[in-house]
């Protein structure tokens, strides 16, 4: 455990991933009762973890509002029997409600976990610990560099959108208007990230990247009885949570 | 009534860092300026605000009398050209000739000006034989060339160059040059971020020291040069012809190589 770092952050980041493994398969397995509860657990380990206004602010404005325009559109296009509102040609049935209430329960699991993860999971320290695990450094350098390519990619774009701006496009207007900005904006992008990808691939060569010997590490990281306790408890949840739904399943059949 | 006024400008992030601190100079048409500092002075964000890329916290910027703040970017683009650092941010075109007509096409210029002007931005920059070529087949060196054609052929009263010497060789760095004067010479302005002191020195009348977020020199090139207070505040190291001028006590302020050449002569014969 790191003891500078406040709950689930403190944890090895392979119990933390085991963790966010397990939130996620759990609440798609139960109806969104369940789920809302499992969210609801989500913001109190965020707080706990002292990320709390952070994790539900990027929640809030990502996931919670995929989940509404979700609701809304299958709300309103799935057809059905019973009808329980209608207006023009927009009706809202039973089942498209149904549908809907699974489909996002499922987004809200699923999706909250993942940025539970992004916000307590060192990537850095998680990608050691699997190459301690023998992972292949080859597929942990590609997921680190993938984790950190959106944020620099956006840092990028504004670059570009303020080069391009200063060319006399505009980009922030109406939709027609920024489609036409799409190509100039994400053109110098894509060549961008070329470009860089090679350079990258070359200064990892010169640092002996591929080099066929034992590597040396920079950081240890402590993996305690607590850490590997909670890894069995979380197995054993999750063995609990599948053998449970396959109970539920045979006896509702 | 000068081209640019700057008056007053302050500019704070959302974050409330401040990177301008009640900034205020002008520009006239023709005038060729150099806006030096070490990082962090606020000279990209104070240029950024001539175009209106950024809008001052307080304090207000005037084109040719009107305020950016009325303006998009791509509206001032028809008044202040901008070459960013890195050509790459702003390249995406199959050739040379493509790229530099994206801008005008976009100011809905008409084709036979349009093609004029590309003929004559690509004379400007020494891109003419490379106009069918793909930008992404040229030295970065060269690239910037092409950013700095796009911006010439846009024909903006202003000019705004950020580090345009960063990776040039003596070719490129004398072709700047040569841009400098003949684009001063239409009557553009022409404002430069730059760390390259001797190529300020050789080139610029007018420099604007930054230090702290804060101008803290305005004023012809040699006169500020040879202040050495303030080119020590601001973290920056004299050009070469200045610390030559003042270690053998020439009390002339000159840039002027020749000059400094005939004191050395003049006074080896006295002595």
């Amino acid at each position: 455990m790191d003891k500078k770092q406040k709950g689930l952050k403190a944890w090895n980041p392979l119990t933390s991933l085991y963790l966010i493994i397990v939130l996620a398969i759990v609440s798609v397995l139960f109806d969104y009762r369940i789920t809302l509860l499992i969210v609801a657990a989500m913001i109190i380990l965020a707080a706990v973890s002292g990320v709390g206004m952070a994790f539900t602010k990027l929640w809030l404005k990502s996931i919670v509002l995929v989940c509404i325009i979700c609701f809304i559109l299958q709300s309103l296009f799935i057809p059905g029997e019973k009808t329980l509102w209608s207006l023009w040609i927009f009706t809202v049935t039973e089942e498209g409600v149904s549908k809907a209430i699974v489909l996002c329960s499922r987004i809200l699991g699923v999706g909250s976990a993942i940025l539970l993860g992004g916000k307590i999971i060192d990537m850095k320290k998680l990608m050691a610990v699997l190459e301690e695990r023998g992972l292949s450094p080859s597929a942990t350098y590609v997921l680190l560099s993938t984790t950190n390519i959106i944020p620099q990619m956006s840092k990028k774009m504004n670059a570009i959108l303020d080069a391009q701006r200063s060319r006399g496009i505009e980009t922030d207007s109406n939709v027609i208007v920024r489609a036409k900005a799409f190509f100039p904006s994400v053109g110098p992008l894509l060549l961008n990230s070329l470009v860089s990808a090679e350079e990258r691939a070359i200064t990892l060569e010169a640092r002996a990247f591929s080099a066929p010997c034992k590597k040396t590490k920079l950081k240890e990281i402590a993996d305690t009885a607590m850490d590997k306790g909670v890894r069995v408890v979380l197995i054993g949840v999750l063995i609990l949570a599948i053998g449970g739904k396959i109970i539920l399943w045979i006896v509702l059949k | 009534m000068a081209l640019v006024e700057v008056k007053n400008i302050s500019f704070s992030y959302p974050n409330g860092y401040q990177a301008v601190d009640d900034v205020s100079f002008s520009i006239e048409a023709g005038e060729n300026i150099a806006i030096v500092g070490q990082n962090g002075a606020g000279k990209t964000t104070t240029v950024k605000m001539l175009n209106g890329l950024t809008k001052p916290s307080s304090g207000d910027v005037l084109i040719n009398g009107e305020s950016t703040k009325k303006y998009t970017t791509a509206q001032m683009a028809r008044k202040v050209g901008y070459v960013f650092q890195n050509p790459d941010d702003q390249i995406f075109n199959s050739t040379v000739y493509k790229e530099i007509e994206y801008g005008l096409k976009k100011m809905k210029v008409d084709m036979e000006e349009c093609d004029r002007r590309i003929k004559d931005a690509a004379e400007l920059t020494g891109m003419t034989q490379y106009l069918e070529t793909n930008p992404y087949d040229l030295p970065l060196s060269m690239r910037k060339f092409v950013t700095i054609a796009s911006v010439i052929a846009s024909n903006c009263d202003v000019m705004i160059f950020d580090e345009p010497t960063a990776g040039q060789d003596l070719d490129g760095l004398n072709l700047l040059s040569e841009l400098n004067r003949t684009l001063t010479g239409r009557g553009k302005a022409i404002v430069t971020i730059t760390h390259d002191m001797e190529f300020v020195a050789d080139n610029y009348e007018r420099i604007i020291v930054m230090c702290q977020k804060k101008v803290i020199a305005d004023g012809r090139t040699e006169d500020v040069f040879f202040q050495k207070d303030i080119m020590e505040k601001a973290m920056l190291k004299q050009p070469a012809v200045v610390r030559i001028a003042t270690g053998i006590g020439m009390t002339e302020n000159t840039l002027d190589v020749k000059k400094i050449a005939a004191y050395i002569k003049s006074h080896q014969i006295a002595n």
